[in-house]
């Protein structure tokens, strides 16, 4: 065959063109930080979405309908930008995209709103501004005050800097709590899973799973720090072996020495005692949820130190005994009743949360889900966890005994949020561990389930930061305030006489006993015998407070949770205005203050 | 999880470099509120103080606990120091409702005042620390991968046992200076052409064997890059056919511990005769030392640690005095504290002029005084106790002086006297302390005498007057001089053991001593003058807030000038080593100094204030000026301690008297207005600076140090 027949028989392709993929037509600054771009790019979304949020238009869907589309899109940009960056580990990329959606969930509603939300958080500076005007607290006042070592805090930092108030601390409270609560989970998977992508995925999760809103200036937000940082000191230095080790014959019953130095042991030893005494007058829960957890490690084998959890279980009651005697002697009855009312807890803490209008359900079911979705992730977790040869059994053991809080008592109803909440870093640290196998760790399936997983994981972290956005934001028609309620607060305190009554109609929505607490009764009409609804004007008439706060925040409350008519709050108040019994004495837009007549008996 | 040592070392660097960062922070937190509350009152807060004391409680006092443990990360140092300083807090909230005493300023300020300690021995030790790294990675520069060297080892050598955690052993060949030198050079040569790494066994190994005629500390000189005979202290020696070993339990290189070092020398000296095995220890950090060896004291890091000392003795001593005042203007009448003022500023004038600039040269003599120390330090009190009996004879002597001692009649000349002589004395001390590397008695010795100041105030002040107030001075002024004393007198003692040891000859004394009390008088005018000056332009009023302005000047430059001593002091005993020590002193300098002088500025009109709101309005622009002026004005304070240190008395003089009397004219010309005099200083500091700039760079670069100081050994004494 001739070189020419050949060419016929056998047609040569065209040399193929050097093709170039795209990627590398883009500059190496592109292509080496695709990570910290798309995060970057979240932050800008995040700042050109950004607008002001004004809580007196807010309705039972919360501050969902006045987040702007760009700044929605933000969210999963940042965690695309987390994901893509995970896979290089740079520390510092990875630490700047977690300071920065930190800042994007947790100080969203901060900056946009006017002033500091969360009726309770005012109420504790009320309670730490008592303390550091008289030096004591007030008795038979309120239970909060027989742990009043986070508000002896709060007091002393006020008085110490000149103040009366702290309450120029409320509104970023939960920007720096979750924030050092994200830092301490990281801690935490390091010093269970050593340096690594998990350590940074168990953070994450926790960012991202923590709907509960503990993180307001109060006693369970500090004290749940020094839970997490007793935690990852007990786990750094005091165990051996490893949380998720294997144990070896023989150290169940003897705990091997850690690897460390006497010295090391000695400081970790202390420093876990500090916290646990200084939880035990600070908050009920917090210091019993750490003795159970070291009583977990000790019970496993692994706490070397096993008298810490004696100790701290020890001071916890010491308190409780000693200290915190006026509470338990008038609240016996409802103590030794609640244990074991499991049914009581869950029906306090779901039901009663679910009876509310579609916008209300939304978000709840929100907050469930997102539970849920971080429970079954530690669940499968934990399977992976076995398989990888490792023992899941101390980390199942404390999230049980977190939830095991929930047969204690039922906690003013909130038993199941604390449950979660002291659950959610060890849900972290088992999801961390599946999601690092979706990930990046998916050997066992083929390529293209591979890159399903990476995008199901990732669209799995942007699903549940978008429903926190949203969940956290949920109750911020009537827990977020306008300038005009703080006016209006502030001017029924100038208008209050000693031995007043400065009353609201629903029981959770204003600001009330943040100033002259003990000085002037300040309550709810909702908490009385009489309950306002659908009544509410005939029912303020027979409790007839001396001063009424009429606001946008009460008038959502009543709608959500008792399907009032819109506005029907200041309808109730023209009535009494009309009657003749009270007069307005405050109006700014949508915050009133009425003043009970003084031709009516006060 | 496994990394290289490498790049472990890489991250301890990182790590350590962030501490630091974290522990100045901190410490400038502290210190602020303590300024803050301690000054502002119970009342009358605003925002940013109660965002500062918070910032201060939550962040400092766990940090300076938890920064105590090892090997752990930024994460955990953060989240564990922030929740223990929360709970610190808990704790001391606590405890005053319970015994029911409600004082949280006081308490603020106490848990400040004890967080400032920790702190401020993390800022030295981590120096301590980073000095290693930094001597280990200097190691590893010239050396091949630990983890080469390791592993070969393994292989090769039997007695080697690898253990990143505990112990290997490790064969040091023996080797030459010279010949090392040579092999450096060829090496360079080889890795030029040669990149991948050679054994580094072949390495070590010397051509031509080792040299052993005298002592062993020549081979094993380069151990770490650093002399091994500094480090011990003095040079190692053996007995040839003598067995060696001994333990060196202290000896830190690297990040190595030697825990021993054996080894036999054999006649006749061959290639093999002596190797001394290194028995080396990874440094595991929670095993070094709270104090460092007192060798590695006479080093940088005892310089840093020096230096912190003294800007606090200095910074205290500025503080007690504001509060000697307060307390006396409030216990005593206004004629009463005019009267004794003039008595006071009698003493502290003359004990002033006594001290004829014997102090700062001290800081250059003494340290290579060794033997002679107590000679030196005999002549030197001798001058100044003649020289404040003489001033304070010739005070009383004048008109002015006998209308300041009116205010005690009877008692006022043998007071007077007294008092003169244990303030000369009590001033000269610090340059002293500094000398003999006992800077942290200058702080003890600040803190003693403010608070036995305070404590005769209060319990004197009201009810003895105005002798009261005068024994407020001189009781704890002679109590310390004396104590001081006795420390003084048994450091010389223990220096008497020492070889070898200069004084200065009359021309060192002449070209130091002279120029420098000029260089004092032009930092005196500076501090003075200047304010006087101020007020007669813009009038009293301004002229009291430009007082408050120039108070934080001084202050800081005081604080600055104490720092800048411990170097004087290192500079003149290792002449070689000024470039190091300099740039180590630089760097501190900045990293301390700068951000209190970048946040006062950002704060400068609160902390103004405190004083009232006419202060904050019309001079917090002036403050922020004159203390972004101070901030050039380091590098003038860095370059007059080196030219001091190498005896250049007629440049530190040029310096100081360029400041003030560029200072002087500029602020007679300027309109009458603060913020031009501020921006007049920034100017005159930015242009004297560049000036420093220069010369310190050209004293740093000079060809031949040894040559530039002139004192001789042989030379007799003046």
């Amino acid at each position: 065959m001739t070189a020419l027949q050949q060419a016929i028989a056998e047609p040569t392709a065209p040399e193929p063109e050097p093709t170039s993929s795209w990627r590398d037509r883009l500059p190496p600054w592109v292509t080496e930080n695709p990570g910290p771009l798309i995060a970057l790019l979240g932050a800008l979304c995040w700042v050109i979405g950004f607008r002001p949020i004004n809580p007196a238009a807010l309705g039972a869907f919360g501050i969902l309908p006045s987040l702007s589309p760009t700044l929605l899109l933000s969210y999963p940009l940042l965690v695309i930008g987390f994901v893509l960056e995970l896979r290089r580990g740079r520390g510092w990329a990875l630490t700047a995209i977690t300071i920065v959606t930190v800042f994007a969930v947790y100080g969203l509603q901060p900056l946009a709103e006017p002033e500091a939300r969360l009726p309770v958080a005012w109420l504790h500076v009320g309670f730490a501004d008592y303390i550091n005007a008289h030096g004591a607290v007030l008795p038979d006042f309120d239970a909060r005050f027989s742990w009043p070592g986070f508000f002896a805090l709060l007091a002393m930092v006020t008085g110490a800097s000149g103040m009366k108030d702290s309450s120029a601390l409320i509104a970023f409270a939960p920007v720096f709590i979750s924030g050092i609560a994200t830092l301490s989970v990281r801690s935490i998977a390091q010093a269970v899973f050593g340096e690594g992508r998990l350590a940074w995925i168990a953070a994450w999760i926790f960012l991202i799973g923590n709907w509960t809103e503990e993180d307001y200036l109060s006693p369970q937000g500090s004290t749940y720090l020094l839970l997490l940082a007793a935690l990852a000191v007990t786990i750094k230095f005091l165990v051996r072996p490893g949380v998720i080790e294997p144990l070896e014959r023989g150290q169940f019953l003897r705990p091997a020495v850690p690897e460390n130095s006497p010295k090391a042991r000695l400081w970790a030893q202390g420093v876990v005692l500090l916290l646990g005494i200084a939880m035990a007058p600070s908050h009920q829960l917090s210091p019993f949820v750490l003795a159970g957890l070291l009583i977990v490690l000790a019970l496993t084998g692994r706490l070397w130190s096993r008298w810490l959890p004696v100790a701290v279980f020890g001071a916890a009651l010491v308190w409780f005994v000693l200290g915190a005697k006026d509470f338990w002697v008038s609240q016996l009855n409802e103590i030794i009743g609640g244990i074991g009312d499991v049914d009581s807890s869950v029906d306090q803490g779901l039901a009663q949360r679910l009876s509310s209008n579609f916008g209300r359900e939304t978000i709840l079911v929100l907050r469930i889900g997102i539970t849920c979705a971080t429970g079954l992730m530690a669940g499968l977790g934990a399977i992976v966890l076995r398989r990888q040869q490792k023992k899941a059994l101390t980390l199942v053991l404390f999230a049980v005994t977190a939830f095991g809080l929930a047969v204690a008592q039922p906690y003013g109803g909130e038993i199941l949020i604390r449950c979660y909440l002291f659950a959610l870093p060890i849900f972290a640290l088992l999801g961390a561990v599946l999601l690092e196998m979706l990930l990046h760790n998916n050997t066992i399936v083929k390529t293209w389930l591979r890159r399903a997983g990476l995008v199901v994981g990732t669209a799995v972290i942007a699903g549940l930061v978008l429903s926190l956005v949203i969940a956290r934001g949920g109750n911020d028609a009537y827990v977020a305030f306008t300038k005009a309620d703080l006016a209006g607060v502030e001017k029924a305190y100038q208008l209050a006489q000693k031995g007043d009554t400065l009353d609201t109609v629903t029981s959770y929505a204003p600001i009330i006993e943040w100033q002259r607490l003990g000085d002037v009764e300040q309550g709810a009409v909702e908490g009385t015998t009489c309950i306002p609804y659908p009544k509410a004007f005939q029912c303020v008439e027979k409790v007839r407070p001396d001063l009424l706060l009429v606001n946008a925040a009460q008038d959502e409350y009543g709608q959500i949770y008792y399907g009032m008519d819109v506005g029907w709050i200041y309808q109730m108040a023209d009535q009494l205005v009309n009657s003749g019994d009270y007069r307005r004495v405050f109006d700014q837009g949508t915050s009133e203050v009425l003043e009970l007549s003084s031709d009516v008996n006060r | 999880m496994t990394s290289s040592p490498t790049a472990d070392t890489a991250d301890n660097a990182a790590d350590l470099a962030s501490r630091r960062v974290g522990a100045v922070v901190l410490t400038a937190i502290t210190v602020l509120t303590l300024l803050v509350d301690g000054f502002g009152g119970d009342t009358g807060g605003a925002t940013w103080r109660l965002v500062l004391t918070t910032a201060f409680t939550v962040l400092a006092p766990g940090w300076a606990v938890t920064a105590y443990a090892r090997s752990v990360t930024q994460s955990f140092l953060w989240s564990v120091g922030i929740a223990v300083s929360l709970g610190i807090g808990m704790i001391v909230g606590q405890v005053m409702l319970v015994v029911h005493v409600w004082q949280p300023r006081y308490a603020i300020l106490g848990l400040a005042a004890l967080t400032l300690v920790p702190l401020v021995h993390h800022l030295h030790r981590l120096d301590l620390l980073a000095g290693l790294e930094q001597r280990y990675q200097a190691f590893l520069a010239r050396s091949a991968p630990v983890s080469d060297r390791r592993f070969t080892n393994a292989a090769a050598d039997d007695k080697t046992v690898v253990d990143d955690k505990t112990v290997f052993i490790e064969r040091f060949p023996v080797k030459d200076d010279k010949a090392e030198d040579e092999t450096d050079k060829r090496e360079t040569k080889k890795d030029e052409t040669d990149k991948p790494a050679t054994r580094p066994d072949e390495l070590e190994r010397i051509p031509g064997g080792p040299r052993i005629d005298n002592a062993m500390t020549r081979p094993l000189g380069r151990l770490f890059g650093e002399p091994l005979s500094r480090q011990l202290g003095e040079p190692l020696t053996a007995q040839l056919g003598e067995p060696l070993t001994m333990p060196l339990g202290q000896l830190l290189t690297g990040q190595f511990w030697v825990e021993q070092l054996s080894g036999q020398l054999l006649d006749p000296p061959d290639e093999t005769a002596l190797a001394p095995t290194v028995v080396l220890k990874k440094v595991d950090y929670s095993k070094v030392p709270a104090e460092p060896p007192a060798v590695i004291g006479a080093g940088g890091v005892g310089m840093v640690r020096d230096g912190v000392w003294l800007s606090l003795g200095a910074a205290f001593t500025s503080v007690a005095g504001l509060i000697g005042w307060i307390i006396s203007a409030r216990f005593g009448s206004r004629d009463v504290v005019g009267e004794t003022a003039a008595f006071t500023s009698g003493f502290l004038l003359v004990s002033s002029l006594s001290q004829i600039s014997l102090g700062p040269a001290l800081l250059r003599w003494l340290p290579r005084a060794g033997k002679r120390t107590g000679a030196l330090l005999i002549r030197s009190y001798l001058v100044i106790v003649l020289a404040a009996l003489a001033g304070a004879g010739l005070f009383i002597a004048l008109p002015a002086g006998r209308h300041a001692l009116a205010a005690l009649p009877g008692w006022a000349a043998p007071m007077f006297i007294g008092t003169t002589l244990a303030w000369a004395l009590l001033q000269f001390q610090d340059p002293v302390l500094t000398s003999v590397n006992k800077a942290g008695t200058v702080l003890a010795k600040n803190l003693g005498f403010g608070v036995g100041r305070v404590g005769i105030l209060l319990i004197a002040g009201s009810t003895a007057g105005a002798l009261g107030i005068v024994l407020s001075w001189a009781v704890p002024a002679v109590i310390a001089a004396l104590a001081v004393s006795v420390v003084v007198v048994r450091a010389a003692v223990h220096r008497r053991g020492q070889r070898g040891g200069a004084l200065p000859d009359r021309t060192e004394i002449t070209r130091l001593l002279g120029p420098t009390y000029l260089a004092t008088i032009g930092q005196s005018l500076l501090y003075y003058l200047l304010p006087l000056i101020v007020t007669g332009r813009v009038g009293a009023a301004d002229g009291a807030v430009f007082f408050v302005v120039w108070t934080a000047v001084t202050a800081l430059d005081v604080a600055g000038t104490g720092f800048v001593n411990s170097l004087v002091v290192r500079v003149s005993v290792r002449p070689a080593e000024v470039g190091q020590l300099t740039r180590m002193a630089g760097s501190r300098l900045i990293m301390i100094f700068a951000p209190m002088m970048l946040l006062g500025a950002g704060i400068a009109y609160p902390l103004l204030s405190l004083f009232g709101h006419d202060y904050a309005t019309v001079g917090a622009t002036a403050l922020r000026l004159v203390l972004l002026g101070c901030l050039p004005r380091l590098v003038v304070l860095l370059a007059v301690g080196v030219c001091q240190a190498q005896g250049k008395g007629f440049i530190v003089a040029a310096l100081q008297l360029s400041s003030a009397a560029t200072m002087i004219p500029v602020a007679v010309i300027l309109p009458a207005s603060l913020t031009m005099i501020g921006i007049g200083f920034v100017v005159v500091q930015v242009a004297v600076a560049i000036g420093a700039a220069i010369t310190l760079r050209s004293r740093l670069h000079a060809k031949n140090i040894e040559e530039i100081v002139p004192i001789s050994a042989e030379k007799q004494p003046a």
